[in-house]
């Protein structure tokens, strides 16, 4: 017997566009006045967190808003 | 990406992208990547590491596959550049990109553009490439996906066609 699908090869249903290079990727996306984040993150494994210095981050020109972890004290999952 | 308070010094090149002339200001210090891909939305072209690493930017610049990430727009000045979206011709894919469908080497697709434009350029070169010839060729595209496999046979259907329909 022989079935529509299985065993068969099928064709992909994004295959069209990806080898054209019309697939849309995240990195592709551009919207009018569209930010940029960049993550910065410890040069230490296991280390504390002392103090994070961002003034200096914050006075350079174009920077919109620094983020660190005391604007998000809650840890998702943590009782409130 | 901003400038920052860097002095942006523009100056005005001319090339030819896919067959299309075109006149743009561009940066000094700006890749040919980014003119493709911030500038003139040509995005099918894919940054990976941005450091020539991994191919996934790999454009052909007169013929001679590349990584746009490390040209210059400036140093593109006067070049011909096929990129991913310039395969396609009259409404027919390339038989490069039908090879790679039908052996299924596309699964995430973030380094299908540099695949078939490193495979492009073998087979306008060599039309009959061995398989070590061709795992040659895609030394410099890295597949995370890990397909490469169904990549090269789907580069070695491609030239079989292209030779059943040269009549060889």
């Amino acid at each position: 017997m022989t079935l529509a699908i299985v065993g068969q090869p099928v064709e992909r249903l994004d295959g069209i566009d990806k080898i054209t290079g019309a697939a849309i990727y995240a990195a592709d996306l551009r919207f009018p006045g569209m930010l940029h984040a960049k993550a910065l993150r410890s040069p230490h494994p296991h280390a504390r967190i002392v103090s994070i210095d961002v003034e200096e981050a914050r006075r350079l020109p174009g920077v919109i808003a620094v983020a660190t972890g005391s604007d998000h004290p809650v840890l998702a999952g943590e009782a409130v | 990406m901003t400038g920052g308070n860097r002095v942006t010094v523009k100056t005005q090149i001319a090339l030819t992208i896919n067959s299309t002339p075109y006149t743009v200001d561009s940066g000094l210090s700006q890749t040919l990547l980014g003119l493709l891909r911030d500038d003139l939305g040509l995005t099918g072209t894919k940054e990976g590491c941005g450091t020539g690493d991994c191919g996934a930017c790999t454009v052909l610049l007169d013929g001679k596959p590349v990584n746009a990430c490390l040209v210059l727009a400036v140093e593109a000045s006067g070049t011909e550049v096929l990129t991913v979206e310039g395969l396609v011709v009259g409404g027919e894919l390339d038989p490069i990109q039908s090879a790679f469908l039908a052996e299924g080497a596309v699964q995430c697709g973030f380094c299908t553009a540099g695949m078939l434009m490193v495979s492009k350029a073998l087979l306008t070169e060599n039309p009959t490439p061995t398989e070590p010839e061709v795992r040659q060729a895609i030394a410099g595209d890295l597949c995370r996906c890990t397909g490469y496999v169904r990549i090269v046979r789907a580069i070695l259907r491609a030239s079989e066609a292209s030779a059943a329909g040269r009549g060889n």
